[in-house]
């Protein structure tokens, strides 16, 4: 085989037993890597029912063909297990170096299964892989553990997959952080990685696999480097400031788009003060890449007073921007960046952590938490002080944090008294920083994905609303025409369903979206690493094999359409701003999503997948996977 | 009927240099597309608009003193 390693390396904590599958080229072509693998080991090999925080569980980690190419975006690897927070399939994708030397170090896979009796690490080489114990890790940052395995193991140029104290703590959306600042950040994985006394995965490898065609690769790539900035799809200020530019919030405020306390009124005055763009202005140090990428998007910033950032920590996404600050009601751009760094730090998804945050604030408003409840801080929208006391409270399951790391649906359950209305999510996931009411049909995706509400599982409705070099890209995967961003019709469903698969594709490959790359030169690039005649009929069908697979999973854990559903609050506007004239409407929404099913090939009525969809897939061995009770 | 049109951002590049928006003299009945035109924004541009808060669409009509606020594609990450 060519473009992979061949090799999925398996590791049983319980028994501290290291293995090696080689898996037949049929299956690297069926399910490629990244997404497709998590999606099969998932639902082959987890038991239904299972505690996710218990040794059952298992956490792939998973690289896919493009994974450690030398070009733009393509070192990537996806993590997936049963999620603590949604209770369901979880998968979540990360870049970095981690990914490329784990490719070097002659694995396509790691799959981490058990619970060790203490903490340990996992070192990999190419000399050999070893459990190591971690005792000495256990309660450090994510930077610290980085440096203390760097220094006492000496191998220059060792890269991190780690949790910090969040993920011990198993804060139920603590994520896994690979080296300081990238983040695997949704669906709680982190808490699955401290529930097995995992503390890292520490990798260096020497040897990239060959590849078929370097020819064709080396042409892709130059392209990619020469032409980015004439691109349709490219953005020209992800190279500037990354995500989160000035005018992106401001016109996303102006039209409802920029959450603000707790989605409650996504109307926020001073969002100037919280841009990308402000904060390299007034915190910036500089911007830095992936391995092998041009694009350059991830912020640096340093702050001295009145708290101090370290730069090696990282800066805010739109998403922690968002999360952290106008969700919460903060424009304290400083504090933000601090929470931002704290969950780098501690290993915390920021969007989960500032909904979670903001969950909090609006329950304390409403009396539901009470001053004796937080030990006497005082948990208003706005106070960023006691947004960021918050973060250090969650990350040590302290006081009112012990409820607030539970995710907002459970500490719903845990508070009653109303508070689920104040509750935003999907499946368990807190909402990201898209608003579902401005950008209506990402709400479908939102509604009807297998992980929750993941923004990057769907089209920005507002990236379609016209005629463009961009969307005659998209009506090359199936989209049909540009809509209006509250459009909620069968045509707007084909468009979503067209961007879905070749996301779940991109998440196999592992490919990453802020890259330009076209789909037909992401299946392009997949035949020349692999060799083989790879179509964009396959990498399509794949997006169906991992979206199925994900809906199966969850079924067998009882998620079923019931829960496809987004929280009231979208159903209606908000008081002043650009939803003040209303939210969704609830039949259309409704309407959509069982569209969707039907094209999915999924029962229209209950979302069950089809025997003959599973069938057209090649994965007939997951109708057995399929409850009785729904089947 | 006079329009103002303030984009953000990229598109700006289409003011004079100093002015954060322009007016547009329309005639009764154009669109938004039409008022973009007239600002110099071309037919392949990727674009949003909204007046007062509501996103609005090139087939719009506009309407006299209206504020059309243009943008980038909001999308994030």
């Amino acid at each position: 085989m060519q473009g992979v390693a061949g090799k999925i390396l398996r590791v049983n904590l319980t028994e501290r037993k290291i293995t090696t599958d080689e898996p037949e080229e049929d299956f690297y072509r069926k399910y490629l890597g990244g997404a497709g693998f998590v999606s099969y080991f998932l639902l082959k090999e987890v038991p239904p029912g299972i505690d996710a925080l218990s040794p059952e569980n298992k956490i792939i980690y998973a690289l896919g063909p493009m994974t450690g190419l030398a070009m733009p975006g393509a070192t990537r690897n996806c993590i997936g297990a049963k999620s603590p927070l949604t209770g369901g399939y979880s998968k979540t994708e990360v870049g970095g170096f981690w990914p490329m030397e784990v490719k070097k170090a002659g694995y396509d896979a790691i799959i981490v299964e058990g619970r060790a009796d203490s903490p340990v690490y996992l070192l990999v080489t190419n000399d050999g892989v070893e459990l190591k114990d971690a005792g000495h890790l256990w309660g450090k940052t994510v930077m610290d553990t980085h440096d203390t395995i760097a220094e006492e193991t000496g191998i220059k140029g060792i890269r991190t997959s780690a949790i910090g104290p969040g993920g011990e703590n198993q804060v139920r959306y603590a994520c896994v952080i690979n080296d300081l600042k990238d983040a695997a950040g949704r669906g709680g994985l982190g808490a699955v990685m401290g529930s097995k006394n995992l503390k890292a995965i520490a990798v260096r490898g020497r040897k990239n696999p060959q590849v078929a065609d370097a020819a064709k690769l080396r042409e892709l790539t130059l392209f990619m480097n020469k032409e980015y900035y004439d691109l349709p799809l490219f953005n020209p200020s992800m190279h500037d400031v990354g995500t989160g530019e000035h005018s992106m919030m401001i016109s996303g405020n102006a039209v409802g788009n920029m959450p603000s306390h707790n989605f409650r009124d996504n109307d926020f005055p001073t969002v100037e003060k919280i841009t990308a763009t402000t904060t390299m202005d007034v915190y910036g140090t500089g911007m830095e890449a992936c391995a092998a990428c041009a694009i350059r998007c991830k912020k640096t910033v340093a702050i001295q007073e009145p708290w101090n950032v370290d730069k090696r920590n990282g800066g805010p996404e739109y998403e922690s921007l968002g999360a952290l600050g106008s969700t919460c009601g903060v424009d304290d751009l400083a504090a933000i960046i601090k929470a931002n760094e704290l969950a780098n730090l501690y290993s915390m998804d920021t969007i989960s952590l500032g909904v979670s945050i903001a969950f909090g604030m609006e329950c304390f408003e409403n009396e539901i938490i009470t001053l004796e409840d937080t030990g006497g801080i005082d948990l208003r929208f706005g106070n960023a002080e006691a947004m960021l006391q918050m973060v250090e409270m969650i990350a040590r399951r302290e006081g009112i944090g012990a409820t607030l790391a539970e995710g907002t649906k459970r500490a719903a359950e845990i508070l009653g008294h109303g508070s689920e209305e104040f509750a935003m999510h999907v499946k368990g996931l807190e909402l990201p920083m898209h608003d579902p009411r401005v950008k209506q049909g990402l709400g479908i995706v939102y509604s009807f994905e297998a992980h929750g509400a993941d923004h990057c599982a769907g089209l920005h409705d507002t990236a379609a609303t016209q005629p463009s070099a961009g969307f005659e890209h998209l009506k090359g995967m199936g989209a049909t025409i540009p809509l209006p961003a509250n459009d909620l019709s069968g045509d707007k469903v084909a468009n979503q369903k067209a961007s879905h698969l070749w996301s779940l594709f991109r998440d196999s490959a592992v490919s990453c979206q802020f890259v330009p790359w076209t789909f037909s030169q992401q299946v392009e690039i997949i035949a020349a690493a692999t060799g083989w005649s790879y179509t964009a009929h396959e990498a399509l069908q794949l997006g169906e094999r991992v979206a199925t697979l994900g809906r199966i999973f969850n079924l067998r854990e009882g998620i079923d359409s019931s829960q496809d559903e987004l929280p009231k609050r979208f159903f209606n506007g908000t008081k002043s701003g650009g939803l003040k004239n209303g939210g969704i409407d609830k039949e259309k929404m409704d309407e959509a999503v069982h569209t969707m099913y039907a094209m999915m090939g999924w029962d229209e009525h209950t979302g069950v997948p089809t025997r003959a969809k599973l069938a057209e897939l090649g994965i007939s061995w997951a109708e057995e996977e399929i409850p009785a009770t729904v089947a | 009927m006079n329009v103002i049109i303030e984009p953000i951002g990229p598109l700006r590049r289409h003011l004079e240099e100093g002015h954060k928006s322009a007016t547009v003299t329309l005639p009764d009945g154009a669109t938004v597309t039409d008022a973009l035109s007239a600002l110099g924004v071309s037919e392949d541009a990727q674009w949003n608009a909204s007046i007062e808060g509501q996103l609005v669409y090139g087939d719009a009509e506009v309407s006299d003193g209206d504020h059309l606020l243009v943008f980038s594609p909001i999308e994030g990450g």
